[in-house]
């Protein structure tokens, strides 16, 4: 972990958690937050990971087909999970797990980047099989006895929501515990809770969240709610002669070949920016509309590099020789 | 010409009663089949949102659903987010001299920076590389000297 006296950065859900504070509190109350917000993600990771053998979601995927006991924390998950594919009428689909393993992506991320690629397609019949196994509206989840019942041939995977419902979670922990005004990135997500510093949450929007302040992109601010960006640069591997990436087409099980290899959204919270975000990959020039009839703001960037502002965005600035 | 009996004429109308109760049978079973292989064999997708649609999913798969943000509509933010850039360009995140952001035009498409250049698909690596080992170290500085480094948004 690196503290300062307003940001504190570490490890966390596999990528890197920070949280800053819109002004220094009182002495360890930054200390306080951070083991306050590192606790509830280490207990969402022990839920939601489809790497943890031991994870409540594991174990659903394990025993597809019978209802699982599991903890609130999965049912709240689901619940998002569920709740974004509705708002995306299934563009954004928990239930593409088996899809991602079949394009290789079958292990814990630091892993499958150690390997030089991955073995080559499986055969057609396989894939769709796969295609078919896709089904979010088959999952029941009974609350009342915290069960959980994946549909058999079915594994779901939370990765397109869980870690930005995480973020907005960790922010609103922040914020009880402090205060104070807190924001919690989780590898780029952005979730905010209480009242912003002056002037906002200054944010650099750009391809990969390990970037540096000097990659290209923009530098926006926000007052509240949540932005996410998501990107088909990053979390890249090869398959046989096939690039491959995590963003899955649920339409053909594959990952998504659309217009925009990055797009950062903003809205009330985190959870619904990164559902907008990845729906925007997803949807290609037909997100343009998609966000402009919802007011969501966003920027699109195009694989050749051209820049689209909508529904608000601020526009860059133009850069004036010297 | 031969004479029907009424027993014959009836047995003969019940032959075609249970005749066409098996045809009924058959044809909507053989339509529910045949739509079944169908949806399985084109999956597809709807842009438009469509309350319908929406709500015939969400009993399975949401008995219980319907608590978070999400579950209705995806919701903007109260304010839109505001051009940062010249604060960004003290501190070193652009390049070059940055004039104040005009107000927000939407759908206009922006001539790409030079910066803007589609990154390879294995800078990522690279980056990760470099910045895991750094961004901590830099960060703290930052926070030290200029307490309103940006935080970056990126893809992961």
């Amino acid at each position: 972990m690196t503290s300062s006296e307003r940001t504190a950065i570490w490890q966390a859900l596999g990528t890197t958690a920070v949280l800053r504070l819109a002004q220094a509190g009182a002495a360890g109350s930054l200390n306080d937050a951070k083991v306050a917000v590192a606790s509830e993600l280490d207990a969402i990771d022990r839920a939601c990971s489809r790497f943890r053998p031991d994870s409540d979601l594991s174990r659903c995927n394990a025993a597809a087909g019978q209802a699982v006991p599991v903890k609130r924390l999965l049912i709240d998950a689901l619940e998002v999970a569920i709740g974004a594919a509705e708002a995306t009428e299934g563009l954004v689909d928990p239930s593409v797990g088996t899809a991602l393993e079949l394009a290789g992506y079958a292990c814990d991320w630091s892993l499958l980047q150690q390997r030089s690629s991955v073995p080559a397609a499986p055969a057609a019949p396989v894939v769709i099989a796969a295609r078919r196994a896709a089904g979010w509206r088959g999952v029941q989840i009974d609350r009342a006895r915290s069960t959980v019942r994946v549909p058999a041939g079915v594994k779901l995977d939370l990765g397109a929501t869980a870690k930005a419902w995480a973020a907005d979670r960790a922010a609103a922990t922040a914020f009880r515990r402090t205060g104070i005004g807190a924001l919690v990135a989780l590898g780029g997500d952005i979730a905010t809770a209480g009242a912003a510093p002056s002037g906002g949450w200054r944010i650099r929007v750009t391809d990969d969240h390990r970037a540096s302040l000097s990659a290209p992109g923009q530098t926006v601010s926000i007052h509240d709610g949540g932005l996410a960006t998501s990107s088909v640069t990053v979390r890249r591997w090869s398959k046989g002669d096939t690039e491959m990436h995590h963003i899955i087409d649920p339409a053909t099980g594959e990952p998504a070949r659309g217009a925009w290899r990055t797009a950062s959204v903003a809205a009330a919270s985190c959870t619904d920016a990164n559902i907008a975000s990845t729906a925007a990959i997803l949807l290609s020039e037909q997100a343009i509309d998609w966000l402009a009839q919802r007011g969501l703001p966003a920027r699109l960037v195009s694989h050749d590099g051209g820049v689209l502002h909508l529904a608000g965005w601020p526009a860059q600035p133009v850069q004036v020789a010297a | 010409m031969r004479l029907h009996t009424p027993n014959s004429r009836d047995s003969a109308l019940s032959r075609l009663k249970s005749a066409n109760h098996w045809l009924i049978g058959v044809s909507v079973t053989l339509t529910g089949v045949l739509t079944a292989v169908a949806a399985n064999a084109f999956p597809g997708r709807t842009v438009k949102t469509s309350g319908a649609a929406a709500a015939s999913g969400t009993r399975k798969a949401g008995k219980s659903a319907g608590s978070g943000s999400s579950a209705s509509r995806l919701q903007a933010p109260a304010r839109t987010p505001q051009s940062s850039e010249e604060r960004g360009a003290e501190l070193g995140a652009s390049e070059g001299e940055s004039t104040t952001a005009q107000s927000p035009s939407e759908g206009s498409t922006e001539k790409p920076t030079e910066t803007e250049k589609p990154v390879e698909a294995e800078k990522p690596v690279e980056a990760e590389k470099a910045v895991e080992a750094e961004k901590p170290v830099e960060a703290e500085r930052k926070v030290e000297t200029q307490p309103e480094a940006p935080v970056v948004s990126g893809g992961s």
